[in-house]
């Protein structure tokens, strides 16, 4: 018997997608039984940024309508031998299409097969939103280091406690250390003074996201990617083991090196 | 002092309206309206009784007190008496002309500031007991042993603790004092009846927007370090002033 976590944040772009592929990805590549379900119905992305967007035959949608079964819906990552599994969103139908029943009824079944049952929420605190939490167990709220996402954050933080979901964990996505140095930009301190919920981990703003993204390989599965080592990092603290937190010193290229030398940089 | 043309006193008996004896009725009567209005938040199934002092109504104006009164939502009109006029030291604690003095309790009962009694012989007295300048006469006090996220409200007649956080975005609205025990970095409305006397305390008092009874102010600009030790904001000469909160005397 699996967990159901729903991937969500309130705010919008902030990276619960990309979480969620990387997630799965290195759950999967971990061993894990893995399902990843998309409910951003109308707008879906999950599909895009695995790489399975043309295998698409049936969606969530045609299995709460009754034109398949859950099973044919069903997309296998063939990177991962049975191991990793899409249920993609529709593209041509809306939030409506779908009720916060139905989707208890799906992922009652889901996770009786898969370790676990990843939901990727759409953003907002509507039907969608509503339709995402409704089945699961466990939240993980995806943030960025930034005032307004910070904000919404804690307005879901909120919602997820009305819904009986307690202690969620955070994910701090797109951190940049220079700018936190500078003062420029929040730091995980500040974040934890407002949501005071529990950090499961930190991914750094990579540009390697914007490769895999386009290409469909989740940077999880890049060794050289900073953010790919984070993802691979709370994917291990999500089986249980304790691993300690990147070091999120600033990236010294040469003039770096040249400028801590001569002592212009502390 | 100015003589106010329709003062609403609490009874255990239900709400006075008390109107001047010196007035048009047109003009009390509209007051009358006017206040009802501005104070619906917090009118919960009152019996009214009037007091005319000497004037003697005829039945149109009747018919339009029962009106105007029963136009509210709640209120029902009981009596209308014949009292002498209530006495000047009622007033001293009147110290904003047109404020409603009355505070309500959430079990739909209402206390003023001194309470007022009804005597046996049917007269409207204020009690012996003077209420001492530390307390507010708010007798029902809201204790919330949690952080209130963005979004969350509280609305409560009464005075109101949060053990706990309250984030951005979370507001309370309180009729007495909002006290905080953690970051306030809400919007705070204390005395939202009218109280002018009501205070907002916190660990660190840091709002978004901060307001006692009808004034509303915020941090000045700049200033995003805020502050380092307990701090209490209250209405001083007609402005909110904050100040450092000592533990001892006051």
């Amino acid at each position: 018997m699996g967990t159901v976590y729903v991937i969500t944040s309130g705010k919008g772009g902030v990276g619960k997608t990309t979480t969620v592929a990387n997630l799965g990805t290195g759950l999967a590549a971990l061993g894990k039984k893995v399902v990843m379900v998309d409910t951003d119905i109308g707008l879906r992305n999950l599909d895009v940024v695995l790489g399975l967007e043309n295998r698409i035959v049936y969606d969530i949608v045609d299995v709460v309508e009754g034109t398949c079964r859950l099973k044919q819906a069903m997309i296998k990552d063939k990177r991962f031998d049975d191991s990793l599994f899409l249920l993609p969103a529709a593209q041509t139908r809306d939030k409506n299409a779908i009720s916060q029943e139905q989707m208890q009824e799906i992922c009652g079944t889901l996770k009786e097969d898969f370790d676990f049952v990843l939901i990727d929420c759409p953003a907002g605190i509507e039907q969608g939103f509503k339709n995402a939490v409704a089945g699961a167990e466990e939240a993980i709220i995806v943030t960025n280091p930034e005032v307004s996402a910070v904000r919404d954050a804690d307005r879901i933080i909120g919602l997820l406690e009305a819904a009986e979901l307690h202690s969620p964990k955070l994910v701090v996505n797109r951190l940049r250390p220079h700018m936190v140095k500078k003062g420029d930009m929040m730091d995980i301190n500040d974040m934890l003074d407002i949501l005071a919920i529990e950090l499961l981990g930190v991914v750094p703003e990579d540009e390697a996201i914007v490769v895999s993204t386009n290409r469909g390989e989740p940077a999880v599965l890049d060794r050289a990617s900073k953010a790919g080592q984070a993802y691979r990092n709370i994917v291990r603290r999500m089986d249980g083991q304790n691993v300690p937190f990147m070091s999120m010193e600033a990236e010294t290229g040469f003039m770096g090196r040249l400028r801590k030398m001569i002592g212009l940089d502390k | 002092m100015k003589r106010e043309a329709v003062i609403f006193k609490g009874t255990k008996g239900g709400l006075v309206v008390i109107l001047d004896g010196r007035q048009e009725f047109a003009v009390l009567a509209a007051k009358l309206r006017e206040k009802l209005k501005s104070a619906t938040a917090f009118f919960k199934d009152a019996k009214v009784i009037v007091n005319v002092a000497s004037r003697r109504l005829d039945e149109t104006e009747v018919r339009c007190l029962q009106d105007i009164i029963s136009a509210q939502h709640g209120l029902h009109l009981l009596e209308i008496v014949n009292e002498p006029e209530v006495s000047e030291d009622t007033e001293d604690f009147d110290l904003f002309p047109d404020d409603n003095e009355v505070f309500f309790t959430p079990d739909g009962g209402m206390a003023a500031g001194p309470e007022l009694e009804r005597g046996k012989a049917g007269e409207v007295r204020p009690s012996e007991r003077k209420l001492e300048e530390k307390e507010t006469g708010d007798s029902n006090t809201l204790l919330v042993k949690r952080t209130l996220r963005s979004g969350q409200h509280i609305r409560y007649d009464g005075s109101v603790a949060v053990l706990g956080d309250v984030n951005p975005g979370a507001e309370i609205i309180a009729s007495g004092d909002i006290v905080v025990l953690g970051s306030f970095r809400g919007v705070a409305h204390a005395g939202a009846t009218g109280n002018v006397r009501a205070i907002v305390a916190a660990f660190r008092l840091n709002p978004t927007q901060l307001r006692i009874a009808n004034i509303i102010t915020r941090s000045p600009d700049g200033d995003s370090t805020g502050p380092a030790a307990p701090e209490i904001a209250r209405i001083k000469d007609g402005k909110v002033v904050i100040e450092a909160f000592w533990l001892h005397g006051s």
